[in-house]
């Protein structure tokens, strides 16, 4: 270790020195490299540089009077008397040392959650892409099937028809796999995303493999444009003909060659957990996803049972989609709901925001429950963790399914979109009634608690 | 040589008398005081004991540094006292100290003199040198120590 110090006592006659000699015998003995500049009687000696500071890994003061430490910002700094260094100068080494090893464990938690945090936002920018995508093709896969059982024909049946049979849905894999690459690698890992992305899809890896797909070209694709270099005037060539073709080749080699068995186990190994879940896993499943919309409305743990059920859509999977939109409709519309109703329990900023609340849960749009949360979150949790983990509960229980990840009751009237569309509303209605019901006996034990205090 | 300017055969006790930290230092003052280097032993003396207040200069290992930057001091001098029975300092570690350093600077000292007191004072951070201070019993062993 590279160790600076600055040792200074009022009288600057004896303990400045004896703290520096302590410092030095000490450091040495450690085998650290230590240099002490000491402010005496005589002045300043040993003078510490700019570029020494830059290169020191930790800074030791020992002083009994003020020492500017303005040209150590940035630094390790131990601040000790002389007198504990002359008396135990390896020690004082020691916590000096303690305090680098601590600062670059800090260093290193902060850098695998920003890591972390990258991840997720290339996970989110993915799904995000491809959300229209499966909205357009719910809607209109649903439409097609409503008029083949009700065989209706003419012009537009005809179009509708065109839609579906051109195997839109293929595109929702190569689209979730391109942009998770957009967002890697910007445009360059676009192509090569989207054509793994379609590959997997063909070859049926499922949606693990579209989600490793995209993180693979992006990465790979990122470090061949770090590192490829070319002679200037073919610099080109490099974004244009050799990232997209290795990134290519390299992610087919891995993905089809080295972990097509892996993928193609898991991906039957999930259409069989979900194909065949049990009623009891199902409201399992149900009372988790439900919990995980109203618990974090509007963060991750929200975002990631949305990304599930997204997923399982993907693969053909309906039910999950149901139960994670019913409990997502539940909180605003049920807190919401109640506000109204029982107006003297709410602030009049909660009454506020309860008819947005209504007709945003509605549309399914989770955040109109947020301003209540910011208010009482307390009270206001508890109540849309239990009725959102009923409406989902009930709606895998019912076997309702949803065709489109996003709309509320806007999609509910498109026919054909909600499987057992009544007994849906009905696993809906069981959660409001549900949040309604705890969230006004929350409030009342709240208020009559506060009341009591304030009247005290 | 300079620590023989700062030290003096006139200023070295090796059975220094007295039982108790005070009277200790008073016993040093007075043996640079009788050989001119200071001029009011009183307020010399209040200066060191203020400078002791602040706190204590028994650096632990036996050893002791009392000193203070006085307008009373006519040159720079130390004066060395040896107490067989040890005295009470309040040094760090809790030890009693057996050798006694009182060291006198005058407000405008010389760079020279400032600079070899501060050499003596980092020798006395050396293992080796303790060790052999322990062994020394007349002037000239004591000068080759700390030479």
């Amino acid at each position: 270790m590279k160790l600076i110090a600055v040792t200074s006592c009022p009288m600057g006659i004896a303990h400045t020195y004896m703290a520096a000699e302590a410092l030095q015998i000490a450091a040495e003995n450690m085998g650290h490299n230590i240099k002490v500049e000491t402010h005496g009687a005589i002045g300043v000696e040993n003078e510490i540089s700019k570029e020494e500071i830059l290169a020191a890994d930790a800074v030791i003061i020992s002083a009994d009077k003020a020492v500017d430490k303005s040209r150590f910002n940035n630094k390790v700094i131990l601040e000790v008397s002389t007198q504990e260094v002359i008396k135990n100068a390896r020690e004082v080494v020691d916590k000096a040392l303690d305090l680098v090893k601590k600062k670059k464990e800090n260093e290193q938690a902060a850098k695998e959650t920003q890591n972390v945090k990258e991840l997720y936002k290339h996970l989110l920018t993915g799904i995000s892409f491809m959300v229209p995508f499966a909205i357009i093709n719910g809607i209109f896969a649903s439409l097609t099937q409503f008029i083949r059982i009700y065989g209706i024909k003419g012009f537009f049946a005809d179009i509708l028809n065109k839609i579906s049979f051109s195997g839109i849905y293929q595109l929702e894999l190569p689209i979730l796999s391109g942009y998770i690459a957009y967002s890697i690698a910007d445009t360059l890992g676009i192509a090569p995303g989207i054509i793994l992305g379609y590959i997997i899809g063909k070859t049926n890896l499922g949606i693990f493999g579209a989600l490793i797909s995209g993180f693979l070209c992006g990465y790979i694709a990122k470090i061949l444009k770090k590192y490829v270099k070319m002679p200037k005037n073919l610099n080109g060539l490099v974004p244009s003909v050799i990232v997209p073709i290795i990134t290519t080749f390299a992610a087919a080699v891995i993905l089809l060659g080295l972990l097509n068995e892996p993928l193609q186990f898991i991906d039957k190994g999930i259409i069989f957990q979900l194909n065949y879940i049990g009623k009891v896993e199902g409201a399992f499943l149900g009372i988790i996803l439900g919990a995980m919309m109203a618990f974090d409305a509007g963060g991750p743990i929200n975002k990631i049972a949305f990304i599930f059920a997204v997923s399982a859509l993907a693969i053909g999977q309906q039910k999950e989609m149901a139960a994670v939109m019913a409990a997502g409709m539940t909180p605003p519309i049920g807190i919401g709901l109640a506000a109204l109703i029982f107006k003297n329990k709410f602030s009049d900023k909660e009454k506020k925001s309860a008819m947005p609340a209504i007709v945003l849960g509605s549309a399914f749009v989770t955040e109109g429950v947020i301003p209540f949360i910011k208010i009482d979150s307390k009270n206001t949790l508890p109540a849309i963790v239990l009725g959102s983990a009923a409406s989902a509960c009930l709606s895998m229980v019912f076997n309702c399914t949803m065709a489109s990840p996003l709309g509320g009751i806007y999609v509910f009237i498109i026919p054909n979109v909600v499987g057992n569309l009544l007994l849906y509303l009905a696993a809906i209605a069981v959660g409001v009634i549900i949040t309604v019901i705890c969230i006004v006996i929350l409030k009342t034990i709240s208020n009559n608690i506060s009341g009591r205090v304030r009247s005290n | 040589m300079d620590i023989d300017n700062l030290f003096s055969s006139e200023r070295i006790n090796f059975n220094l008398i007295s039982a108790n930290k005070n009277e200790i230092i008073e016993e040093l003052i007075h043996m640079i005081y009788l050989d001119g280097k200071i001029t009011n032993e009183e307020e010399f003396k209040k200066e060191v004991f203020k400078r002791e207040q602040e706190f204590s200069t028994g650096i632990g290992m036996g050893i002791a540094v009392p000193h203070a930057k006085s307008k009373y001091v006519k040159g720079a001098c130390i004066a060395f006292g040896k107490s067989i029975n040890g005295v009470e300092f309040g040094s760090i570690d809790n030890l009693p100290a057996h050798y006694i350093f009182l060291i006198a600077v005058p407000i405008e000292s010389s760079e020279i003199h400032l600079k070899a007191l501060s050499q003596i004072t980092r020798k006395l951070m050396h293992e080796e040198i303790r060790n052999k201070l322990i062994k020394v019993n007349n002037y000239d062993e004591f000068i080759e120590v700390l030479k």
